[in-house]
């Protein structure tokens, strides 16, 4: 990959790439952070980005696990009670419609909030979000519609439940 | 509201950035940065070929005992090649290597064999230290080129590492090879596991981690954190948790950059080092992780990003309470 090539790519899959970050673990700053380290390790390393087939899910694949790694070793008293992969919010963004909807991806279990997010946001097909995340489709088939009913309840207006709990 | 603003799937396709205040890097900057990152790589190779070209131009002096094709070594046991090393170009030159054992020198004509059979025009092996210990130092150099440091037992040698960067402390003490002999060598050199970090281990209570030395932080009631005496925690983050679940103690602990496990792993070990220290081990997907039991109670787990081992944790089996 030339330079103007991955100035090309950088420049327009960048915010995409935050904005999916930022569904899969609810913290803007973080997804940021974590997809800008991630090209930087894709210029790094651009010869194996030329061997990789999607060279965009290499990049979201690279930023996803730095920020599981960086969330699981954080203080705890950094972090929030939630135990799926989620780090402190520290800015959310003003849109009412995306907090309610960051909020509720964000008590999903991990692997159901994956899912959803590759398929639904990234418009991921379900066998190209199987090659991502390593699990058989159908184990992703499962994951979806699970997700999605939990989704549909966290969001519902009459939702009972606890913003605090859990759903694991 | 909306049946449109309800629909959890609508929603979530009409979610975009737009209003975000992203803030990128300019481009050139990443690649800047990215640069950087590839000639502090390229920097550590060439500093182990500057070592080794110096390594070379020790006199060394060798006797050879009557009768025996194989010299008897007079002090020192290592033998550093004048003129950078002996250069094998044919089998036939592997009688240039005086003062090894017979197995080396065949040992040595498979590997440029090897070189020579994918093809390479130019197929060279270079030996520029041999050890009476069981261990050389070389190159082989004709499709690409690397250093090579070979091992032997009982009169079978063997490939032990191959690299065209510095070599890995964990690696060489993983074979028993002093850097004095290999090079100059980089990261952790302490143990990490299977059954103690520093004192702490899987199970122990607060007052196990206190008396071992180390601390507790955090409230109590809760997940806390626990780090090992004498290693300093990275910024905001700790070594280890400890489960407010009765019975289970601390249930996780992370090796720092300077420790290793006993098979030599440590942060940027490759997954192929991992996969091959660790055959009895199994990927976990969904965590782009490694990870191999040890016995009923804990294992290790590698977290992986593309290829490179990024965090390095002993984990008790079963469910808990600080984290995934």
């Amino acid at each position: 990959m030339h330079e103007a090539e991955f100035d090309d790519f950088y420049t327009s899959s960048f915010t995409r790439i935050t904005g999916q970050l930022y569904a899969m673990i609810g913290d803007r700053d973080e997804a940021q952070e974590c997809v800008q380290e991630a090209f930087v390790r894709a210029w790094a390393h651009r010869r194996r980005l030329d061997r990789a087939e999607h060279p965009e899910a290499w990049v979201r694949t690279t930023a996803y696990r730095l920020a599981v790694s960086r969330w699981r070793r954080r203080t705890l008293a950094r972090r929030p009670a939630d135990r799926a992969v989620s780090p402190a919010v520290r800015t959310e963004a003003p849109d009412e419609t995306r907090v309610a909807l960051v909020t509720a991806l964000r008590r999903l279990p991990e692997p159901q909030r994956r899912a959803i997010v590759l398929h639904h946001l990234c418009d991921l097909p379900v066998h190209a979000v199987a090659r991502e995340v390593g699990v058989p489709e159908g184990t992703v088939k499962a994951r979806l519609a699970r997700g999605r009913t939990a989704l549909a309840a966290l969001l519902s207006p009459t939702d009972p439940t606890d913003p605090g709990a859990q759903h694991v | 509201m909306s049946d449109e603003a309800r629909d959890p799937i609508r929603q979530l396709e009409s979610f975009t950035t737009e209003g975000l205040a992203v803030t990128p890097l300019d481009p050139a900057e990443v690649r800047r940065r990215g640069d950087r990152r590839r000639t502090r790589r390229r920097a550590a190779y060439l500093s182990v070929a500057a070592a080794a070209a110096v390594a070379v131009a020790v006199p060394l002096a060798l006797t050879t005992g009557g009768g025996d094709d194989t010299p008897t070594l007079s002090a020192p046991t290592v033998i550093t090649y004048p003129h950078g090393g002996v250069e094998v170009r044919s089998a036939a030159d592997t009688s240039k290597l005086e003062g090894t054992t017979r197995e080396f020198r065949s040992f040595i004509a498979g590997v440029w064999q090897d070189d020579a059979g994918q093809g390479c025009a130019d197929a060279t092996v270079t030996v520029e230290k041999y050890s009476s210990a069981g261990y050389a130092l070389g190159a082989v150099g004709g499709c690409g080129g690397y250093v090579a440091l070979w091992v032997g037992q009982d009169g079978h040698w063997k490939e032990a590492l191959g690299t065209q960067d510095e070599w890995r402390c964990g690696d060489l003490s993983r074979f028993d090879v002093p850097s004095s002999f290999a090079g100059d060598c980089y990261g952790p050199t302490a143990l990490f596991g299977p059954t103690d970090d520093a004192g702490l281990r899987l199970g122990m209570t607060a007052d196990d981690v206190v008396a071992a030395g180390g601390t507790v932080v955090g409230p109590a009631g809760a997940c806390q954190g626990v780090n090992p005496a004498g290693i300093k925690p990275p910024k905001d983050a700790t070594l280890g948790y400890l489960s407010a679940i009765p019975g289970k103690g601390v249930v996780a602990l992370f090796a720092e950059k300077d420790q290793v496990t006993p098979e030599g792993i440590g942060r940027d070990a490759t997954r192929a080092d991992v996969e091959k220290a660790y055959p009895n081990g199994h990927l976990d997907p969904m965590h782009g992780a490694w990870i191999v039991p040890i016995d009923d109670h804990s294992h290790y787990r590698f977290d992986l990003d593309h290829g490179s081992v990024r965090l390095v944790s002993l984990e008790a089996e079963g469910t808990q309470d600080c984290y995934e």
